[in-house]
């Protein structure tokens, strides 16, 4: 199981937060930007208009085939955990149809999580040692 | 629907691996709009 960590989700100065399961994938590399990629259910609930978002250029997949992404616009993310606190940070939401909420290599970073066994699915904050590793939170998947 | 059509939903609906170097002009844009949403937010401090 790759690394799932909780997350809440709001628009800078926007009432509504959101929380969710967001996977980590360091294969999700666009540019040096934090990007985060929403379901549109979560989309939606910030107020988002997806099908009015422009398209961002240039991205494609593994494969080299370009994928249409919606650019939604910037919101505000932290790591939610019981036993600490954390930061809020700013991050790019795009949309792709695809119904789970997914962390980019830079907003990875950003948010200072640190996949240490992605196999098993346990990860640190970058501010912690090897001792007491955290485990993985429930994927979720927004069908 | 043609099958390649087909596929390529399916690789829409479900590729996690994204990649891709955005033009400049949409980085400074993208970089503009984080910037001003600091404005906006109501701050950085932990929660």
């Amino acid at each position: 199981m790759p690394v799932w960590v909780r997350v809440a989700i709001r628009r800078p100065g926007g009432s509504e937060e959101v929380a969710a399961s967001a996977k980590v994938n360091t294969g999700f590399t666009i540019g040096p930007l934090p990007f985060v990629r929403l379901p549109r259910a979560l989309a939606e609930r910030l107020g988002f208009d997806v099908e009015g978002s422009p398209l961002l250029p240039g991205i494609a997949d593994a494969a080299g085939r370009s994928l249409p992404v919606r650019q939604l616009g910037p919101v505000e993310i932290r790591i939610v955990v019981p036993d600490k606190e954390t930061s809020w940070t700013r991050a790019i939401a795009i949309y792709t149809g695809a119904p789970s909420v997914l962390l980019n290599d830079v907003l990875t970073e950003e948010l200072r999580v640190v996949p240490e066994r992605p196999a098993s699915g346990l990860w640190r904050f970058s501010d912690e040692g090897l001792e007491g590793l955290r485990r993985s939170a429930e994927p979720e998947y927004y069908r | 629907m043609p099958e390649e059509a087909r596929e390529r939903e399916e690789i829409r609906f479900y590729a996690d691996t994204m990649e891709g170097e955005l033009p400049p002009e949409v980085v400074e844009e993208l970089k503009k709009l984080l910037e001003e949403s600091r404005d906006a937010g109501v701050g950085e401090g932990g929660h």
